[in-house]
């Protein structure tokens, strides 16, 4: 039998403002991504399905020419002929799938019914970035410790027990938690949960 | 001698302050809680206090009992 515990990670804090920024930043790029692929389309021509579009995103301008010389209606001659034939105009598409890998391979984007979107994983993973979590029995133990103690001065002050003068001496005092002009509570001090070493030590600087 | 609250506030800060002396002692006791900090935080609150001698903070009854 074995007496050592399995160590599980606690979520210390997710930065939800953030993941609303990176997500936004992926809607936008995916958006534009979008706007390439229509102009790719109009040059092209024709039904193109989703393993088109993102060879296309990926391959960018040289993809789309690959793609319209199959359609050239006289493949002996050359592009500039088959293309003032076909009316095509090659600066547009050429300018829309500029960066269109690396915006593509940005974020773990998926082609689906045609349009570029963020996958599930994708978007999970963002979520997870943004995640930071104890590394340690330690950071467990005073995380623990740090959400007793809020939870206590919440009380004490929401009984106007601790005033706000005194918000700052405890704040200095109690390491472990901080006060949040956001939230107006005491919260568990996550940027000095997350120095904790495995011993419970902590940097002697953060006194 | 044993603190006797004498009205409904002393009671809910003696029980806070109980709590709130547990929770920082047994933080000082597992070293996750720096000593001379909570010193300086029982020093400065209405609900607990700190002497050099004291073994740990402790329920601050004289500042209580004036509630």
């Amino acid at each position: 039998m074995t007496t050592d515990k399995e160590f599980k990670p606690q979520l210390l804090y997710k930065d939800e403002s953030r993941i609303k920024e990176i997500l936004k930043q992926s809607d936008d790029t995916s958006e534009k991504l979008n706007q390439a692929l229509d102009v790719a389309t109009n040059f092209i021509g024709g039904d193109l399905n989703d393993e088109d579009k993102e060879n296309i995103l990926l391959g960018g301008f040289d993809k789309a020419m690959e793609m319209i010389r199959a359609k050239y209606q006289f493949p002996d001659a050359d592009d500039d002929f088959n293309l003032k034939s076909m009316g095509k105009d090659t600066e547009p598409v050429k300018k829309a799938l500029m960066s269109s890998k690396s915006l593509y391979r940005g974020f773990e984007y998926g082609t689906l019914n045609g349009k570029v979107t963020l996958s599930g994983n994708g978007k999970k993973n963002i979520e997870e970035g943004e995640c930071t979590y104890t590394k340690n029995e330690a950071q467990n133990a005073a995380f623990d410790l740090a959400k007793r103690i809020c939870k206590n001065l919440n009380e004490a002050m929401s009984s106007n027990f601790i005033s706000a003068s005194e918000q700052t001496p405890i704040a200095q005092g109690v390491k472990l938690a901080k006060y949040s002009n956001k939230t107006k509570n005491y919260v568990p001090n996550v940027s000095f949960l997350k120095d904790i070493d495995p011993f419970g030590g902590i940097r002697s600087s953060r006194y | 001698m044993d603190f006797i609250p004498e009205n409904q506030k002393q009671e809910e800060a003696f029980e806070l302050a109980s709590q709130l002396c547990n929770v920082l002692n047994e933080g000082v006791q597992k070293k996750l809680l720096d000593q001379v900090g909570v010193h300086n935080f029982a020093t400065n609150s209405k609900l607990i206090n700190a002497t050099v001698s004291s073994k740990g903070v402790y329920v601050d009854t004289n500042g209580i009992s004036k509630l």
